[in-house]
Parts: structure tokens; sequence; C-alpha cells
């Protein structure tokens, strides 16, 4: 029963914290987290997705291609699992695989108007979906076997010609960076989308294949844009506040280290010496403030101030002032009162830093 | 039982209690006023919080919230509790606790 349970607690809380994290842009967070959570549930086939998802966040598709994929074999159905493998295509430019997995999203979940959407923007795509016969050609470079290919072309040109007239009006703000083109990756991508035309318009000339390249740029789903704003800047001052005044706890003897949490769960500082735990500590002292609270709340016996944990080999002390929440962890024999004492001096000048 | 009967005596101490692990009283003592039942559920789904969280059977805990501290512990009878007033001798109750 012990082991369901810490299964069970350790999904939960490793699983439903990193979603915060990533929620914040705080990805590689989330992602060690993650790692940590599903080595000890392997078969958590969300805690999987929600790797990936970080993954997919970080920019590391690969890595996040294979998360999605163990998700969704663990889980077959698991809507998102496919649906953020179609993002994952989508966003290398494989348009025909992409819309293989958001079909099959959309088979699992066909009342989702989204889904439905997705798969029209890509099926728009991926139309010119014959140049995937084009590994024949390849092999046998004779002429007969081009002209299918040939078929499909004057159909397109004038599309592709008015979607050039078009961008060449609308861009040419852009076309002035040519020189750094590189430079921005994620709307235009050129290398990205040569493997993908390359082969359809192989026989003809290559200034033709350079306008479709600058035509194909729909995928606006960058979420990660969101991700990168993540960084603070102006914490330095704060922290080296806040590492003076956990200081004088963690410095005293039989304390084995410090958390500063928000009242929610999320690290503000971690003082744990030598342990890598530091969230899921975060995670359960928050869980266990939030549990005592709402039962004085609901008994109408004030607000939680103060609790000890006591374990057989460790004890946990909690504080709550306004902002956040100080947790210490001290080993079984260390005196109540001196870290009462210590934390209520502490805990006055975190009130101040934080505030 | 009779060992937190008589932490009644303590000054402050406003009742004590036994609930089950699912949050049913099985013998308490409270003063006027307080209601015995909701204490013993508090602290059942509390300690049953605690079991989940750290998968640890024999954990106390001591809680203060600026009206009251509430302190319990998990026993072969059942779940153990005390409620006292804020400004009680509660190293008195913790060792009575761990005689329990």
């Amino acid at each position: 029963m012990p082991e369901e349970l810490q299964h069970d607690h350790g999904a939960l809380i490793f699983a439903s914290l990193a979603e915060v994290y990533i929620d914040s842009g705080m990805i590689d967070e989330a992602i060690n987290i993650l790692k940590d959570g599903l080595m000890r549930n392997p078969s958590y086939s969300f805690g999987h997705f929600l790797l990936g998802k970080a993954y997919y966040f970080k920019g590391d598709l690969d890595a996040a291609q294979k998360k999605f994929e163990e998700a969704v074999t663990q889980d077959p159905k698991m809507v998102s699992g496919y649906l953020f493998q179609g993002n994952v295509f989508r966003k290398r430019q494989e348009y025909p695989r992409a819309l293989e997995f958001y079909v099959k999203a959309l088979e699992l979940s066909p009342n989702d108007n989204e889904i439905r959407k997705l798969v029209a923007e890509v099926e728009a795509v991926a139309v010119p979906a014959p140049p995937q016969p084009q590994p024949k050609p390849k092999p046998a470079p004779p002429q007969p076997e081009p002209q299918p290919v040939i078929e499909a072309p004057p159909v397109e040109l004038p599309k592709l010609e008015e979607l050039k007239a078009a961008l060449e009006e609308t861009l040419p703000p852009f076309a002035e960076p040519e020189p750094g083109v590189e430079e921005l990756p994620p709307l235009i991508d050129r290398p990205k989308l040569e493997p993908f035309i390359e082969p359809r318009v192989a026989a003809e000339p290559p200034s033709v294949i350079e306008t479709p390249v600058v035509v194909e740029p729909p995928p606006v789903f960058e979420m990660p844009a969101a991700v990168q704003e993540a960084p603070p800047a102006e914490e330095i001052p704060i922290k080296a506040k806040l590492d003076q005044a956990m200081a004088k706890i963690v410095n005293l003897e039989s304390v084995k280290g410090a958390l500063v949490i928000t009242k929610d769960g999320l690290l503000i500082g971690n003082y744990l010496k030598g342990r890598e735990d530091a969230e899921e500590n975060a995670a359960m002292v928050a869980a266990i403030y939030n549990e005592a609270n709402s039962c004085f709340n609901f008994l109408e016996q004030g607000q939680f101030e103060r609790g000890v944990v006591e374990r057989k080999d460790e004890t946990i002390y909690i504080f709550v002032s306004q902002e956040a929440i100080l947790s210490v962890l001290t080993s079984a024999t260390t005196k109540p009162g001196l870290i009462f004492t210590f934390c209520g001096k502490v805990l006055d000048e975190l009130r101040t830093i934080l505030e | 039982m009779k060992g937190l009967q008589g932490l009644l005596k303590v000054p402050g101490v406003l009742g004590v209690g036994l609930a089950s692990d699912d949050g049913f009283t099985i013998e308490s003592q409270f003063a006027f006023g307080y209601n015995a039942e909701r204490f013993a559920a508090m602290a059942a789904k509390i300690q049953q919080e605690i079991k989940r969280l750290f998968a640890d059977e024999n954990t106390k805990i001591l809680l203060y919230t600026n009206q009251v501290i509430f302190l319990s512990k998990r026993t072969q009878e059942g779940v153990a509790f005390i409620v006292a007033e804020r400004n009680t001798n509660v190293g008195l109750l913790r060792v009575s606790l761990d005689k329990i």
C-alpha cells in the first residue's frame, strides 16, 4: 500500500509541479523534475508527454518526438500526445507527417475545432503531397518519371507567383536584412523548408525553388516565444539578501537545509545541503500548508502560522509569512526552540526582502 | 487514551481525542463549544496527507494558528490529537504525546 501511495504521490506532485514550471517558462526546471519523477514512475504516460512538451518548448525536437512517442505508446488514446507530435513535424516542415498525427488526434477527439483547424491548415500546405513519390524519380533520373511532377506545377505556379508578388510587396522591410537572413530562423527558416520543396520542383530552375520557400511561413504556433521571455534580470540583489538572511539558519548545526517557497509550492530559494529533491520538498511543504490551512479555516480556528512535522529521522519546520513559506529541514535531535527563535528573526527579514 | 485524558489537566488544553483513519471520533473530551468531531476529521485528514506525501507511518505534527495549537500523532489505536490555546506550554504537550 505505501508503495502505491508513493507512486501516486510522486506522479501527482512532480507532474503538476512540472506543468506549472512549463507554463511559467521554467523549462529546465521542468525537465529536471520530470526526469527525476519518471525514473520513479516510468510507466506514467502523462509524465512522458510533459517531458516531451518541455523539450518541445526548449527546441529539442528530437527528444520531444521520442517522449511523445513513448507517451502515446503507453496511452494510445492520448490526444495531446498525437497533437504535439504533429506540432513537432510541422515545425520541421514535414507537413505530410504532421498531418498524419493531427488526423489521428482528430479521430480521437472529433469535436475539437482547434484540431480540425490545424488539420485544415496543414492539409493546405501538405496537399502537394505528390512530391512524396519523388524518391522514385531520384534513383531513376531519366525524363519519363518527372512527368507526373511536371503536371502539378502548372496548377500551382500561378498561386506561387501570386504569393510571391504579394510577398514582395509586403516584405521589403524583411528583404533588407538579406545579408543576415540566417538570423531569422523561427518564421522564415529557409534551410528547413528546402528539403521538402526541393524534390517537388527538382526539374525546375532553382530560382523557382526559392520563392515557395518564402511562401511557406504559416506555423505561427510559436509558444516558445513566451517561454523565452522568462529570464528575470533584476533578481540578483534580492537573491543576495535572501542568501544572507538564510545563512543564519542554514549554518546552524544539525540543520540539513532550508527552502523558501511560494504558497503554491514554487521555489524562491533553495538552501538544501547536498540534496537534489528541493522541488519535491517544496511541493510537499506547500501541500501540508494548504491542507492544514484549509482545515483551520473550515473549523474557524485562525490562520496557519507555523508547523512542525516530526518524522523518524528528520523534522520539517514550516513558517508562513505573508508572501512565502520558509521550510527548514533538521535532524530529529535538533532543539525546536532554537529553530523557532532563529526562524522567527529570519522570517521578519524575509518579509522585508520579499515585499 | 488514558495518557491523553491526563493532558486535560494541563492549563490551556481545550480538548483531546482519538480518531479513526477515516476521520470518525473514537473517543474525545473537549471543552464546551468545541466540536470534537470536526477536529477528529481534521486530524485524520492531515495525517492522511502526511502519510501520502512521506509514506511514513510514525509522524507527529504540531501546527500553530493565531488562535490554537494542534498536535497529532498516529498511534496503534488511531490518530491521537490535542487542541490547546495558543499560549499553552507546548513542550509539555509534545512530551506527553510522545508517551502515548
